[in-house]
């Protein structure tokens, strides 16, 4: 027999890769794609170029080279980021759509190819296509190194991030398109995505700020992108000192560099998305349903994992700089407030869903069934409750660990731990117990409140969709409404007027309320304009939503009555032929 | 041997719906079983089960000895599906189409030519190797399908109405495939609501009706025991049958014999010859169509020679006597009447 050496890399093959590369790279298209793009760079560089040469004639000489340099550097790094971020989903959120309406998938399905690679050919090929086009803009790029002052690490990393804020839009879209029935639905849902998700994180950003969240505000602008690139500028700069814990410092003992981080987190989200989207595409969802809650409990672990962990490395031996400042400042459980967002924004996932008649027979034995493996594995609407507590007791635990992870178990207690070097008197002790308390009753009468509405819509509604866009609608609404109210207020009146009513829905926004618990020491300026301001925000929060759940389960047992009552049972053999949608 | 495939109470229920209910068959290596019932009596649903893209609401199926519920990825491999409505891509070729699904089946690249040709041939669609996908007719895209159902050379075909939407003549090319099919010793599994389709190359049939398999077995024991009777088509020479020329728009409008005209006067050979009939033991119904006897024959199986022997001995011109060709959708019809109406 003749030796043979197998190198598994050369085995590697992606059936749907291949397919779709053949098909997009045929005929005169891609040619005509590539040309644009690059035309319009050229064109941004030229008036660049043109803008600086006239400025240097009317100015009477030039000025340095280096800073024309950087400029158009940083226009055409914009520029792209910009074509690729939208250019990217029209590709993707239409490729699996596109299987469904030509009735391709179930054969396709049907190979031998699993979920993953399915998944990972139509990204693969996507963004194969859009790193052509970034790759291409390279010789346009290069001018400015003639020009100068752009280092090759500012370029590569621009590469580096451009490609992966394609990777991540890509897996936007392939999720929004194994998700929806229609090319069109799905092209619209992630161009809605990302032109909502943008302003909304704005915005959310900017609530957080108000309520001094900073680390949870900057975790967020590194979700939001824009941080690798200030990451890039802020390199010099030690203005801010939590940004430095990112930039240059020892994550977890090791350095990385701003735009590194946010390489990694867009990777890492967009890996979880593609794992979402493999386990959509499986054709048995009562399969599906555990490994989307596998994903759903693994991204939160990981982000967990990264704010912890960089907040929590003030206090090991490496610090390069003096964090005491700002650990002074910022409480440490508000490091919690991340994951709680997290977890509100699941709670419409987790809390709809379609109940069946069999389930409805029985409504007890159903919803105590959501509490057990069983229930668990077919992933019940039922059992959304349980899972999303589960969630906040994960986050919990994950934040008592770390206080292990730095070998000062001891500062649970009092929520203060030590900075190596420092005094202990540098960060005052807080009630830490006692926050933590608080935040927990209002978290879990929150969950059991928001969880128990959009069980009851459900209900009636009867359309998972149509609930979770509702319930969005709702939460998105509590949120913002309130500091809108807030900051359209008559600067000095202490008495509200109409639409400054809505103040008060800071009582039902969560997030408020726990901040407000974690900042004790100086109340939130908003809570002087309350009813029953003299009280502390959590309680009223907690009572509140216990109220909206048993007005939710007296609402859901009439409706269940009722329909029992008045319905008059379907037909065995409906005429109308339904088509199985995968 | 042991059955290749094996159903067992499988069952599928949407929300209210009860689309397949208990339904149990065994089918050995080597049987072509065809799957008949109306629209929306669960052969879809039935198929895509054995095919794991379903999951059953209960019961199980095993194909060549393995659980299709429990193992669908091994089954995939063994079964090759072609769903009632499917699409083709756009802008591709037809070689490298099934040099796709040859790679998604995991066959390694150095056999993928020749096997690519082997069904080409096989599909007769070897012409069309270089043309796009697209500019193939329906019946050659339906060709082109089964094509793709046989690169990894499946040991049983699940085929949900390969001939659905198909000309007279592209149906028989894909009747022809399936003979050829059959020769090769697959097990096939074939659902259609055309009957006379299936009955020359199945040698079992099942009717579903409703989600319930109303009956199955081999089709000439289920013709016998169904039928036990069939209808006798019987011509005899006419002088009253009009000729061509006479035929105009109102004979053919006005098909009953009673209402004027030339072609309903029946002659005194025809009324013999019906009044003859109705006398043979075994017959239990005489009809006129077209100039044609319809003896509906209830009487002991191969015993009909003695009908046309009576006729004969009566001098009755006898033009030409057999059996209708349409069984199957007799049985059909029979089985089916109670619950549809
Ligand atoms: N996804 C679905 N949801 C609800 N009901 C369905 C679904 N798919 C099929 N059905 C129902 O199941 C029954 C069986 O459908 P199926 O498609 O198996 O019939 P069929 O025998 O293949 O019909 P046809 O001859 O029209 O193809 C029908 O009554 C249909 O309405
Ligand atoms: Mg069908």
């Amino acid at each position: 027999m003749t030796a043979m050496i197998r190198l598994p890399v050369l085995k590697f093959e992606n059936p749907v890769l291949t397919k779709e590369m053949r098909v997009r790279m045929r005929g005169s298209r891609a040619y005509w794609v590539l040309s644009g793009y690059l035309t319009f760079l050229s064109l941004i560089l030229f008036f660049n170029y043109y803008h600086w040469w006239e400025n240097a004639l009317n100015a009477g000489g030039f000025s340095s080279g280096s800073r024309i340099g950087q400029e158009i550097f940083q226009w055409i790094s914009i520029t792209q980021a910009f074509l690729v971020v939208f250019i990217t989903p029209a590709i993707t959120s239409g490729a699996i759509t596109i299987e469904k309406e030509q009735r391709t998938l179930e054969m396709l399905a049907m190979t031998r190819l699993s979920r993953s690679s399915i998944i990972l050919g139509k990204i693969l090929s996507s963004v194969g296509f859009m790193a052509l086009l970034i790759l291409s803009s390279l010789p346009l790029t290069s001018i400015c190194f003639f020009l100068g002052g752009v280092s090759p690490e500012q370029v590569v990393s621009s590469y580096l991030l451009m490609l992966c804020g394609c990777l991540l839009t890509a897996s936007i879209g392939i999720v929004w398109s194994t998700l929806s029935s229609s090319s069109s639905l799905s092209i619209a849902a992630t161009y809605a995505t990302l032109l909502i998700a943008l302003p909304v994180m704005a915005i959310l950003v900017a609530i957080m700020q108000e309520a001094r969240i900073a680390i949870v505000s900057d975790w967020m602008w590194i979700l939001l992108g824009l941080y690798g690139l200030t990451g890039l500028e802020r390199e010099s700069s030690l203005e801010n000192d939590f940004l430095n814990v990112w930039n240059l410092s020892h994550f977890y003992g090791m350095s990385l560099p701003g735009w590194l981080v946010t390489l990694i987190v867009y990777g890492l989200t967009s890996l979880l998305l593609c794992l979402v989207a493999a386990a959509h595409l499986e054709l048995h969802p009562e399969r599906s349903a555990p490994r989307l809650r596998l994903a759903t409990l693994s991204l939160l672990i990981v982000h967990c994992f990264f704010l912890f962990g960089a907040r929590f490395s003030i206090y090991g031996s490496l610090a390069p700089y003096d964090f005491s400042m700002y650990a002074a400042s910022s409480p440490l459980p508000v490091l919690l407030v991340y994951p709680m967002l997290f977890i509100l924004l699941m709670t419409p996932v987790f809390g709809s869903g379609i109940l069946s008649r069999k389930s409805l027979a029985r409504p007890g034995r159903y919803l105590l069934q959501g509490w057990t493996p069983v229930g668990w594995r077919a992933g019940t609407l039922a059992s959304g409750l349980p899972f999303l507590l589960l969630l906040m007791l994960l986050s919990l635990l994950m934040y008592g660990g770390s206080f292990l992870l730095i070998g000062q178990p001891g500062a649970f207690i009092s929520g203060a731990p030590q900075i190596p070097g420092k005094p202990a008197s540098v960060i005052t002790a807080i009630p830490h117990l006692q926050i933590l308390r608080e935040i927990v009753f209002t978290m879990t009468a929150a969950i059991l409140g928001i969880y128990s509405v959009s069980f009851t819509l459900s209900l009636i509604l009867r359309n998972r969709w149509a609930v979770m866009v509702l319930m969005y609608v709702l939460l998105l609404a509590l949120l913002i409404a309130p500091a809108v109210s807030y900051a359209s207020l008559g600067s000095l009146s202490g008495i509200l007027s109409g639409s400054e009513l809505l103040i008060h829905l800071f009582y039902l926004n969560p997030l408020a309320s726990v901040a407000e618990t974690i900042f004790r020491a100086s109340p939130p300026d908003y809570k002087q304009y309350l009813l029953f301001g003299s009280y502390p925000s959590w309680m009223i929060t907690t009572v509140c939503y216990l109220f909206i759940t048993g007005f939710a389960i007296i609402l859901s047992v009439a409706v269940v009555v009722l329909r029992r009552k008045y319905e008059t049972p379907v037909p065995d053999m409906p005429e109308t032929l339904k088509r199985e949608t995968l | 041997m042991p059955p290749m495939i094996r159903i067992q109470n499988l069952r599928k229920e949407y929300r209210d719906l009860v689309a397949v209910k208990n339904l149990n068959l065994e089918l050995e290596p080597g049987d072509i079983f065809g799957f008949i019932g109306p629209n929306g009596a669960g052969k879809t649903t039935t198929i895509k089960m054995l095919a794991t893209l379903l999951t059953p609401t209960y019961g199980t199926a095993y194909i060549d000895g393995v659980d299709v519920v429990r193992y669908p990825e091994a089954v995939r491999s063994i079964v090759g599906y072609m769903p009632d409505f499917f699409g083709v891509y756009d802008d591709i070729k037809v070689w490298e189409y099934l040099d796709f699904f040859a790679a998604a089946y995991r066959i390694p690249r150095a056999k993928r030519a020749q096997i690519i040709d082997d069904v080409l041939t096989l599909t007769d669609l070897n012409v069309k190797k270089e043309a796009y996908v697209e500019s193939l007719s329906r019946g050659m895209k339906q060709r082109l399908c089964l094509a793709k159902t046989l690169v990894h050379d499946p040991k049983v075909l699940l085929l949900d109405e390969p001939a659905s939407g198909l000309d007279p003549r592209a149906r028989i090319e894909i009747k022809e495939l399936l003979k050829e099919l059959r020769s090769m010793g697959k097990t096939i599994i074939v659902s259609s609501h055309i009957l006379p389709e299936l009955a020359d190359f199945c040698n079992k049939i099942g009717i579903i009706e409703k989600g319930e398999l109303i009956i199955s077995g081999d089709v000439n024991e289920i013709i016998r025991q169904v039928s036990g009777h069939h209808t006798l088509e019987i011509r005899i020479l006419d002088e009253n049958t009009p000729e061509p020329s006479q035929l105009s728009i109102e004979t053919l409008a006005s098909q009953t014999p009673q209402e004027g005209g030339v072609a309903v006067k029946t002659s005194a050979e025809m009324e013999r010859a019906i009044a003859l009939l109705r006398s043979q033991p075994g017959v239990d119904e005489v009809k006129r169509s077209d100039g044609k006897l319809l003896a509906h024959y209830v009487g002991e199986p191969n015993q009909e020679w003695r009908i046309l022997k009576a006729l004969i001995e009566n001098d009755i011109r006898v033009l030409s006597f057999g059996t209708q060709a349409t069984d199957l959708e007799d049985i059909f019809m029979r089985v089916t009447k109670g619950i549809v109406s």
